[in-house]
């Protein structure tokens, strides 16, 4: 509730203050970075796009008619900067990091599998990748997620689906989504 | 293991940590809404109004009257204080002063880009999975691209050779219309003091909702660009801007000490 009131008190007075910030939109920041990288895979780019966002969000918080719905408005807004981050091919250009090749080098299964499986997630296409960082990254439920998606929570759901079978063809569906 | 588990595992493992991150986008998204905010005051506080500008103006006044006062002690302690290494003009005439070696091809004619450096397993280029350039500076203009009135800019990707130091600059033109390319700051991230748009200043333009200035030249400072990941390569992510017209056939130059770097890139 402490955000809802704090979107009051911004939208009484309409004075922009550091406490502000850090009481509605330094929390979201974390989980920002998290989904703008495993979007992206590229530590630049995601910082880009969650100061982007957060300047975007910051400029039409009081357009938010639901102020529970803070965190999934804010990481929608993420997500349609990464979309529009990678529409410019810049992931595929910068690897900062690259972790594929590192994991290659550290020659262990696991970083391997990691490899493998980052592999499959960033082939997926934006819509089917942003449900699975939600879901099973940012560890959101369901209906949240549809929320940031801004779909029903039934098409959330069979996205989800086919989403896990493009991952794991051999995993029974109801199994990955423990 | 879950794939839920499997999930975060991997993603974990090439996460890099951002604790400042908050810090910084608040600063920023603070700073740059009081730019563009008018700030709404409350009805108790609209009496104030009058006298907080008495205030302000008076404020003004006391700081502008200390800053020409001080200005000797401020340039004192500035010569103390830590901070960008500044450009060595002399050393950065004697680079313009060498003579831009792009040919001109016919329009229409096939851009003859190259050469392109391959990354393969990853370590010979630092950050970058490729590289247009020989070294010791590589390119890659593949980030996001911004449509404004007057053109087209490109995020692109700069990185030094971890062996060179020193200053570097980077000159670019279409090889079919012969105009020039411009440089300019992601306004996104402006505290790349490494990278520095230099030369003459070729207008203003609006990028991501930011007025940026462009110039004609991009100068890299190897001491103070930031670093890879693995803190070894410099890396510069200025926007390069094509004007309406360019054939997206650009040639550059880079010159360093002791060196001079031809490239070409289809755009």
């Amino acid at each position: 509730m402490e955000q809802v009131a704090g979107i009051d008190v911004l939208d009484m007075s309409g004075a922009a203050s550091e406490h502000d910030f850090g009481d509605l939109l330094r929390p979201l920041i974390e989980p920002g970075f998290r989904l703008a990288f495993a979007m992206l895979h590229d530590p630049q780019a995601a910082e880009d796009v969650v100061q982007d966002a957060s300047f975007t969000a910051w400029r039409k918080l009081a357009r938010l008619d639901d102020p529970s719905r803070l965190r999934a408005w804010f990481l929608g807004v993420v997500a349609n900067k990464c979309r529009n981050a990678r529409r410019g091919r810049w992931r595929a250009a910068v690897n900062i990091g690259l972790p594929d090749e590192l994991t290659v080098v550290s020659n262990e299964e696991r970083s391997l599998q990691g490899a493998d499986l980052r592999r499959a997630v960033a082939r997926l296409n934006h819509d089917d990748r942003l449900v699975v960082v939600l879901y099973f990254y940012l560890d959101m439920p369901l209906d949240e997620v549809a929320a940031v998606v801004g779909t029903s929570v039934a098409a959330t759901r069979a996205r989800l689906y086919r989403s896990v079978r493009r991952l794991r063809p051999d995993v029974a569906v109801q199994e990955a989504l423990k | 293991m879950s794939l839920r588990a499997e999930i975060h595992d991997a993603i974990d493992e090439v996460t890099p940590p951002a604790p400042m991150l908050a810090s910084r986008v608040g600063a920023y998204v603070l700073a740059e809404d009081r730019v563009v905010r008018r700030p709404r005051l409350g009805t108790w506080m609209r009496p104030l109004r009058g006298m907080a500008g008495v205030l302000a103006a008076a404020l003004v006044v006391v700081l502008l009257a200390g800053l020409v006062l001080g200005g000797r002690l401020w340039r004192d302690w500035n010569s103390t204080v830590t901070r960008p290494m500044p450009i060595n003009h002399t050393q950065l005439k004697a680079l313009e002063a060498r003579p831009l070696n792009l040919p001109l091809i016919d329009a229409g004619a096939a851009c003859p880009a190259g050469p392109i450096l391959e990354s393969p397993s990853g370590s010979e280029l630092g950050p970058l999975a490729y590289g247009d350039g020989v070294g010791p500076v590589y390119a890659q203009g593949t980030g996001p691209r911004y449509a404004t009135g007057w053109g087209t800019y490109i995020l692109t990707a700069y990185v030094v050779r971890p062996t060179f130091t020193g200053l570097i600059l980077i000159r670019a033109r279409d090889l079919q219309t012969n105009q020039v390319v411009v440089f300019a700051h992601n306004p996104l991230n402006k505290n790349y003091y490494g990278a520095i748009p230099n030369g003459d200043m070729a207008g203003t333009d609006f990028v991501l909702e930011h007025k940026v200035p462009k110039y004609t030249e991009l100068a890299l400072q190897t001491e103070n660009m930031y670093r890879d990941l693995a803190g070894l390569w410099p890396v510069a992510v200025p926007l390069q801007g094509f004007s309406k017209g360019s054939s997206g056939c650009i040639g550059f130059q880079v010159d360093g000490t002791g060196f001079t770097e031809h490239f070409v890139v289809s755009y």
